[in-house]
């Protein structure tokens, strides 16, 4: 029988560094960048995956989570600790991110997942047939390749609920917080989302769908 | 598989693969589990999904020299901002303490009589100062500032 996930937990070390982050961020509002330095070595992480989960160029990513950690310093005196550092920061990231796309939408015609050209669905199969094999490393290459791509076809909304919870192992008050929406809206996103995404990837092949 | 037992929807199937549901409610639901095929597919399929979000999480960590060399730019830009305030702030501040030292320090002690008119010239690092007295005849004492120092002297 499966259970939830609570290795996911573990992944949430930031809120037993509430104390240490209240420092740090007292010495950054005073404008210590070598403090503000050691909130990034603590986020810069798992901003990254938030970033980066949505983004196929590294490069991209580099730039939003350096323009969301300027942003966030620039800002610092508007934190007032009213919610935690993280998810203030994450909120950062995501307009950041929201604004990144919305400026490169007007640039690309974003491909819909329907579009998931012959060529991709061959490497795909070839990857998913050496699965145990050397070509392993590739094989989660392609895979996360994809996951961008199908995460890329949800909506903004669906796709950052899902980002945060999955990626980001947030709980859904955090991400309500985060997203400004209520706990019962990040619910419903998220049984979208993840509807969705076996819809995707079980038109890829990658997920079976029956049941 | 909805409504088939009035905890056993989708939905609560989902707060429970994320841990949102509450010891009670928990325990009560994986009572039923075992008995229904649909909601163990469900809780499969997300697990499918979670392993694949997983995946595309790890693909993303940075080594050490991204990290680094993001910093990097994050600190050269903060530099340029901040940095420049704060030598402008310096500087008006400096200014401003000079004029009140000539005004209040230097006063007293340059009393002069009524038909004379003094120049006096102060040159410091920021700026110089002229002061010309005695008062006009709107009782204003008038000072020249001159805040370039490249021609100041």
């Amino acid at each position: 029988m499966p259970k939830p996930d609570n290795r996911k937990s573990e992944d949430k070390p930031e809120i037993r560094n509430k104390d240490a982050d209240e420092q740090l961020i007292i010495q950054a509002q005073a404008g210590s960048q070598s403090a503000f330095r050691l909130l990034y070595e603590r986020y810069q992480k798992k901003i990254r995956r938030l970033v980066g989960s949505m983004f196929e160029s590294a490069e991209d990513t580099d730039d939003i989570v350096q323009q969301a950690f300027i942003q966030a310093f620039r800002s610092l005196d508007s934190f007032k600790g009213k919610s935690s550092f993280y998810t203030w920061l994450y909120r950062i990231a995501l307009n950041t991110t929201t604004d990144f796309r919305r400026k490169q939408a007007r640039r690309n015609q974003s491909r819909s997942y329907k579009n998931l050209s012959e060529l991709e669905q061959k490497e795909l199969e070839f990857a998913a047939s050496q699965e145990e094999g050397p070509e392993r490393q590739l094989y989660r290459k392609e895979l996360a390749g994809l996951m961008r791509k199908a995460l890329n076809s949800l909506s903004a909304e669906h796709r950052e609920v899902m980002v945060l919870r999955e990626i980001n192992a947030l709980s859904y008050s955090e991400i309500a917080e985060i997203t400004g929406v209520s706990i019962g809206t990040v619910m419903s996103r998220l049984h979208y989302a993840r509807k969705k995404l076996a819809e995707i990837l079980g038109h890829w092949q990658i997920l079976e769908t029956g049941g | 598989m909805e409504n088939k037992k009035s905890e056993l929807t989708e939905e609560t199937l989902g707060r429970y693969y994320d841990g949102e549901l509450d010891e009670a409610a928990r325990k009560e639901l994986e009572a039923r589990i075992p008995g229904s095929p649909e909601a163990r597919a469900l809780l499969e399929r997300h697990k499918s999904i979670s392993s694949l979000m997983g995946i595309l999480g790890e693909s993303m960590e940075a080594d050490e020299l991204t990290v680094r060399r993001n910093w990097d730019k994050i600190a050269l830009s903060l530099e340029k901002r901040p940095g420049r305030f704060r030598r402008r702030l310096t500087y008006w501040l400096t200014l401003a303490a000079a004029a009140i030292i000539v005004i209040f320090i230097y006063d007293p002690l340059h009393r002069t009589s009524d038909n004379e008119l003094v120049i006096e010239s102060i040159d410091c690092t920021y700026a110089s100062f002229m002061i010309l007295r005695p008062e006009t005849q709107s009782g204003h004492t008038i000072i020249w500032i001159n805040d370039d120092h490249s021609t100041a002297n």
